[in-house]
């Protein structure tokens, strides 16, 4: 028997948040041992898993009875980002963030861009190890390494944040105590006792605001927008800096009526100082069929969200017109921050203060 | 000639003093890469790690029966290219 395979999973694994034992009518109900069902709390899906089966993230399992979060200290992805890439433009602009992922997601777009390693089984994704003799990578390590690169943030990003709760949650705890800045990149699908848990610790946020029309959430994702507008209403009362985005899917969510519809909620709800980066598609996955979005639908969606008082719109997925990306200042319309791509070409501020007039510009700026 | 009841000492200063038995510089060195060898595989065991056969075979049994999706996949060492090369992922 090789090495590989007795050195098993179980001691890295960490059982999830919340699992309760035998809920719900399985016929197995108060069941001990393998023979106990397991309700996973974390995520509106609420899953009931059966011994040996995982939820529908895949990275959720019960085993004997208990729920373990096998993607525990497993990243399959880490790289050194520019924070524009998130995108985050009002979080430390310019910096560069640390960035991690395991596999799974728990909901499943049609238009993923990773679905390479959102929509992959955990045991068929390589797992990236610390050396060669320390497998995977643990948090303590994660923290290490923001320090020896001189990082001072950390993003959760890529495929789910919420199915690999608990990895980020240590993590984060570690590095809030070094003072490092924790930044998720997520679709928001969470149920409220984690997210306020986590929220403690999170300072900025980018979340997909996918769609405002619920049966397409439910068609394309396989969620409940419900849960996702709750969670962001939730996210900004616990103090979490978010930025939205907002992908246009040609044919889909891009007419004029829904970009209206998502941008007075976004303004009610989160506030006019919310930034709202409307995206470009590009077929992927399931969507090949699709074309890109046209560059005259995403100027109209801009001109939408501005004439509804988002102060801070951006248009992302185009490269090479720096009007799209750069930040303005909404008092004398100045540019603060320019942009190429992930590139500042200007920055006209002090600490978000806007260096004409001196308007503070909301964000994490320090 | 020793007699025959020679204690250990005794056998001890005669190889001393004949040389018999003496380790040679070839010797030495097979055993010092002896135990560094003996030294690496436990590092990589981990130290204070339980590799009695009992251990193993139940370790091994309790790996079979687990998902495969709880075993471990494989792995690459993290490096330089790893982190900061360019990547196809979105976010």
């Amino acid at each position: 028997m090789s090495f590989e395979l007795w050195a098993q999973a179980l001691p890295r694994s960490k059982p999830t948040f919340g699992g309760k034992r035998g809920e719900r009518g399985t016929g197995r109900r108060g069941g001990r041992g393998k023979h106990s069902a397991v309700q996973c709390s974390l995520c509106p899906h609420r899953c009931l898993i059966e011994h040996g089966q995982s939820g529908d993230c895949r990275v959720r399992i019960n085993y004997e009875g208990v729920l373990y979060a096998v993607t525990f200290g497993r990243p399959c992805a880490v790289h050194l980002d520019p924070i524009e890439k998130k995108p985050l433009f009002h979080v430390l602009p310019g910096s560069r963030i640390l960035s991690i992922a395991t596999a799974g997601c728990n909901l499943h777009c049609r238009n993923c861009q990773n679905a390479a390693i959102s929509q992959a089984n955990p045991e068929d994704v390589r797992v990236k190890s610390w050396s060669r003799t320390e497998y995977g990578i643990a948090p303590k390590r994660l923290v290490e390494l923001c320090e020896r690169r001189s990082l001072a943030s950390i993003a959760y990003t890529y495929t789910e944040p919420v199915v690999y709760y608990e990895y980020v949650y240590e993590t984060a705890q570690l590095a809030r105590q070094r003072g490092l800045k924790n930044v998720t990149v997520t679709a928001g699908y969470i149920n409220e006792k984690p997210l306020r848990r986590l929220a403690k610790l999170v300072d900025a946020s980018n979340v997909d605001l996918k769609t405002m029309n619920p049966d397409l959430f439910r068609k394309n994702s396989g969620g409940e927008l419900k849960h996702v507008l709750d969670g962001l209403v939730i996210a900004r009362e616990e103090g979490v800096w978010l930025e939205i985005t907002n992908l246009l899917i040609p044919t889909l969510n891009d007419s004029p009526t829904e970009t209206r519809k998502l941008c007075r909620w976004v303004k009610k709800h989160l506030g006019a100082d919310t930034p709202l980066h409307l995206s470009r598609f590009y077929p992927h996955h399931e969507l090949r069929n699709l074309p890109p979005t046209p560059l005259r639908t995403l100027t109209r969606a801009r001109d939408i969200a501005k004439e509804e008082g988002l102060r801070y719109v951006y248009v992302g997925n185009v490269r090479g017109n720096p009007s799209f990306e750069s930040t303005y200042c909404p008092s004398c319309g100045g540019v603060v921050i320019g942009r190429t791509g992930f590139t500042i070409t200007e920055e006209s501020h002090e600490h978000g203060k806007c260096s004409k007039c001196g308007h503070q510009i909301a964000g994490v700026w320090r | 000639m020793m007699e025959r009841d020679a204690s250990p000492r005794d056998v001890s200063k005669y190889r001393k003093e004949s040389g018999v038995g003496r380790r040679g510089f070839l010797s030495r060195l097979i055993g010092a890469a002896g135990a560094l060898a003996g030294l690496a595989g436990l590092r990589l065991g981990g130290f204070g790690a339980d590799c009695s056969r009992a251990s193993l075979r139940s370790e091994t049994r309790r790996h079979e029966a687990l998902p495969e999706s709880m075993r471990r996949p494989e792995s690459s060492p993290l490096d330089r290219a790893d982190l900061e090369g360019p990547h196809g992922l979105a976010g």
